[in-house]
């Protein structure tokens, strides 16, 4: 992103009173209704969940409250209807396919994915905690574990797994999708809270994004992490709890315990559901980028797989291997390339800064004309098209470049760069025989840009055995699992109440 | 200054030095042959200019003449090419395979050369080509594409530039490796934003090819190769801020290069401060000419057009170079100078400069593409010119390394006044990562702050 851009949208935001879209397009598909999931943890437990809040976004949040999350009794029966939905929601969906054809070849895909939608980056890394902590669960006592929230785990690791692909649609964390559609005055570590992205873009009639931002930011809670306020409350709520049902874990008996501390939390969401709800609401008018459905298509497909496995009853390693790994490494760079050139192609306000940083030229075309040039073997027939740029233009000859119209084909390399009037006349050639389709006509208005959507050469899946330099000779011995087994009685569940703190105020 | 034709032909070498380095690539020849056939690898750690292609070759002509089978490769084009060039250049007799992807032809007087081919990788395979040279890339996918088949000997230049991910497949392709690379040159790198997703891990991707090696078979024998050919004397304490840990020297004397420049004539007064810096190079070896300070774009106008001018004025200046191959002068041309870069648009606008000032033939590129090139006289635009903040990209030790060490006679550096400041106070936090001990960002810093040390007694204000 250009520096200069963002300083001159800095400017206009500030001068205009409110944030300015970045984009005129959308480039993410956003379902109707997306599944909301919002989470607040402990402020002591970053590994637990305190509470789950989930549901259709265009309705109302069904809420999971542990009481106290750090007992594994009272966490596992207050996640089990939140594994239990989700999984049931993404088999369903999972299973219903569409047939595809692929040149001579037919697959089968979902003809939809559930799509996740949280406020924010910090709460996709919670899930995925929680996805790593729930998927490798063991016996506990000979007890096996609700095979739900195992499941649960499954997916939620792969949907959080799945958020590193540039430009997927499967679990959408809203701070970056406003951040990435809206210019503010937020510096990025403030684009991190979700209202006061949101009090910028629509700020109180007279108030200006600034003040509206810092009045968001001082009354907003947005979760997982709790403030300081919530968790003083929280502690005094729980201390009460734990203090009422005095060890027990007997859900008859905890019930009509947990209400102040499920009240506390449904506050606590109530309003960060609404908020989600108009953010995407706000994003949905905008109209979407044609290459969104492509991209939504191979998030179905990565969907249809993963159920697939999960359903089929397969694991997922905690770590990679190095296979894995860089065929991943691989993926995610060829996808971010095409995401890239993709948005700036579709969209003329995601062109500017490359045409600022040099990466892109404007103009109109003066002339197209044909020549014959050398090929490799024979003399062949060429397009030459001169370009008139507004603004001079630096360029190095040899330097190839896309036309927006046909970024998925041949570049156009420079050939020369010549003043004219006030700005420049660029020659091109064509490094490809002309066809009518591949030739713009003389008087249009166009743009060239380094960025081309031709997809890369299929790459060849890596052996499955590593080479001898990846793994060492003596394999390491296995790690110890996440939750151990024990063939013993599990020992007395562990309370808040009855660990001291050795912190607490006095 | 002693004129370089009155020193004996003798007397223009560090023999020690010399001879410290030939010891140590004998013995990594003796273990390759020792071990070849069986899973090892043998490691040769170097400084910018060690000769690693010379060395490279030379020990691909012993390896054929014991009648093993190589693959040698490299990570980019221009290496691999340059890789071709040399191998016949030491072994004309040698028959070479260069198997290429499409439009990865070698350049025409390359490929010209008697006993090159350029087959396709099922004819390698089918005609079992003793030695082929091919692209990490290509190599890997020869051998998965196409049963490219096996070998004897995997030999990979510039090894430290090579990813963990590339080296997967090509490490399949024998079981034996020698791995030579400079250790201070950038490291592999991602476009992908969090590309420390795998740091620390033993399945990091982005690992060096020698640091999976080294971290699977921690036995491995690295051999630091202790000596320079391509630096000076007077380079070499300003080399050695990249390489800490690795003792190495010169292999020229002091003196034995030199590059001259005819005075400025009446009416230079507007070009002092140019000349003033070719002068400062041509005596020292280094110049650092600084401009005020100034908010600036990545692609400075003002600094391009410095470069510019300096690079016009050594022309100018008729510059001529002696040096431990060449006893009289020789006039410089422009393919003996680089002008290195941190950003394809400060290339971009470098070279329509230059090419309008009828340079064409000096190179301009990036640090990343310079790697592994010599020049006798080298520009580089400083990393940190007129930056406002420092971050990890323009820190990176790697960069700097690169753009300072790729001359044989001068290097002048620009930046501005005011970027030294940038390394006052505290140095930033950076994330820690089990498992993984290197730290570019600090490590750069270190560096930087050395550099610009080392430069201060260079330093014209233009």
């Amino acid at each position: 992103m250009s520096t200069a851009l963002d300083a001159m949208l800095v400017g206009r935001v500030y001068e205009n009173g409110s944030a300015l879209r970045r984009t005129t397009l959308r480039h993410v598909h956003l379902a109707d209704p997306p599944l909301g999931i919002a989470m607040w943890r402990l402020g002591g437990e970053r590994f637990r969940a305190a509470a789950v809040a989930w549901g259709p976004l265009d309705g109302p949040f069904r809420l999971a409250v542990a009481g106290e999350p750090r007992n594994r009794d009272l966490y596992f029966a207050a996640l089990a209807p939140f594994a239990a939905d989700l999984s049931a929601r993404i088999r369903r969906t999972g299973s219903l396919k569409t047939a595809r054809q692929r040149g001579r070849t037919t697959d089968l895909v979902p003809a939809d994915a559930i799509q996740i939608v949280v406020p924010n980056r910090t709460t996709v890394a919670a899930l995925g905690l929680l996805g790593r902590y729930l998927a490798y669960l063991s016996d506990r006592g000979g007890v096996a574990p609700d095979p739900a929230l195992v499941e649960a785990g499954k997916h939620l690791r792969f949907y959080t797994r799945h958020a590193r692909v540039p430009g997927q649609s499967l679990i959408v964390p809203l701070d970056r999708l406003v951040a990435d559609h809206w210019a503010t005055l937020l510096s990025p570590f403030e684009q991190a809270n979700l209202a006061a992205l949101d009090a910028q873009i629509e700020p109180p009639a007279g108030t200006h994004a600034f003040e509206a931002a810092v009045a968001a930011e001082a009354i907003a809670r947005i979760g997982p992490e709790p403030t300081e306020d919530i968790d003083r409350l929280t502690d005094t709520l729980l201390a009460d709890f734990n203090a009422a049902r005095n060890g027990d874990t007997d859900p008859a008996v905890v019930e009509p315990l947990i209400g102040p501390l499920r009240d506390h939390y449904w506050r606590l969401v109530e309003p960060v559901w609404q908020l989600m709800g108009r953010v995407v609401a706000r994003e949905q008018q905008l109209p979407t980028a044609p290459s969104v459905l492509r991209r939504f298509e191979a998030d179905r497909e990565a969907f249809g797989r993963h159920v697939d496995w999960v359903t089929g009853g397969g694991r997922y390693r905690t770590t990679d291997t190095p296979r894995q790994a860089a065929m991943t490494l691989r993926r995610l760079e060829d996808t971010l390339a095409r995401y890239e050139a993709e948005r700036a192609v579709e969209d003329p306000a995601c062109m500017i800064p490359h045409l600022l940083d040099g990466d892109a030229v404007r103009g109109v075309i003066a002339s197209v004309g044909e020549h014959r040039v050398r090929g490799r073997v024979n003399m062949v027939r060429r397009a030459l098209i001169a370009l008139d740029t507004d603004e001079p233009v630096v360029l190095p000859a040899g330097k190839k470049m896309w036309w927006t119209a046909t970024a998925g084909d041949h570049p156009w390399e420079v050939q020369a760069v010549h003043p004219q009037g006030s700005g420049s006349r660029i020659t091109f050639m064509l490094c490809a025989a002309p066809t009518p389709a591949r030739l713009p006509s003389a008087g249009d208005r166009i743009t060239l840009s380094t960025l081309h959507t031709r997809p890369d050469a299929y790459r060849l899946p890596l052996p499955q055995d590593p080479p001898w330099t990846h793994r060492p000779p003596v394999p390491p011995p296995p790690p110890d699992p996440i939750d151990a087994g024990d063939p013993e009685p599990p020992p007395a569940a562990v309370d808040g109440t009855a660990v001291p703190d050795p912190g607490r105020y006095a | 200054m002693t004129a370089i034709g009155t020193i004996a032909a003798e007397a223009r070498f560090d023999h020690a030095v010399m001879a410290a380095a030939a010891a140590v690539e004998e013995t990594m020849r003796a273990d390759l042959m020792r071990l070849a056939g069986r899973e090892v690898a043998v490691v040769a750690a170097a400084p910018a200019g060690a000769g690693k292609s010379h060395f490279v070759s030379a020990t691909v002509g012993r390896l054929r003449a014991e009648g093993l089978r190589v693959a040698l490769v490299a990570p980019t084009n221009e290496q691999v090419h340059s890789l071709v060039g040399r191998v016949k250049q030491l072994n004309p007799d040698l028959p070479v395979a260069f198997v290429h992807a499409q439009g990865r032809e070698l350049p025409a007087p390359t490929a010209a050369l008697p006993g090159v081919t350029q087959p396709a990788a099922a004819d390698a395979r089918d005609r079992r080509a003793p030695l082929v040279v091919a692209t990490v890339d290509k190599l890997a996918d020869a051998y998965l594409r196409d049963g490219l088949g096996t070998f004897d000997i995997l030999v990979i230049d510039e090894a430290y530039q090579a990813d963990a991910a590339r080296y997967y497949v090509a490490a399949n392709v024998a079981p034996t490796h020698l791995l030579v690379g400079d250790t201070g040159q950038l490291d592999p790198f991602s476009t992908i934003d969090d590309d420390t997703y795998w740091r620390g891990g033993a399945e990091d991707p982005l690992q060096t090819a020698v640091g999976v090696l080294l971290r699977n078979h921690p036995s491995t024998p690295v051999h630091r190769i202790p000596i320079t050919w391509r630096l000076a004397p007077n380079a070499v304490p300003l080399a050695r801020c990249f390489y800490p840990g690795h003792a190495f020297g010169a292999a020229v004397r002091p003196g034995v290069r030199e590059l001259r420049l005819t005075r400025p004539g009446p009416g230079s007064r507007p070009l002092a401060a140019v000349d003033r810096a070719l002068d400062e190079a041509a005596r020292h070896g280094w110049a650092h000419v600084t401009l005020p300070d100034s908010p600036v774009l990545t692609a400075d106008p003002a600094t391009a057009a410095l470069i510019r001018d300096l690079v016009l004025r050594l022309f100018a200046r008729n510059a001529r170079a002696t040096c431990e191959n060449r006893e009289t002068p020789a006039a410089l041309r422009p393919a003996d100078v680089a002008v290195g870069v941190s950003h394809n648009d400060q290339k971009d606008l470098l070279r329509a400069l230059l090419d309008d000032a009828g340079l064409a033939r000096v190179t301009v590129d990036t640090a990343n593409r310079l790697q592994g090139l010599t020049f006798e006289v080298v520009v580089a635009w400083h990393p940190l010119a007129g930056s406002p903040a420092t971050d990890a990209f323009h820190l990176d030790p790697g960069r700097l390394c690169v753009l300072l060490t790729r001359h044989r006679q001068a290097c002048i550096v620009v930046g501005r006044d005011t970027d030294r400041r940038l390394l006052e106070g505290i140095p930033p936090a950076t994330p820690g990562f089990l498992g993984w001990d290197p730290d570019p960002v600090l490590d750069g810093w270190d560096a930087h702050e050395g550099v610009f040390t080392l430069l201060e007694p260079h330093v014209i204000q233009a």
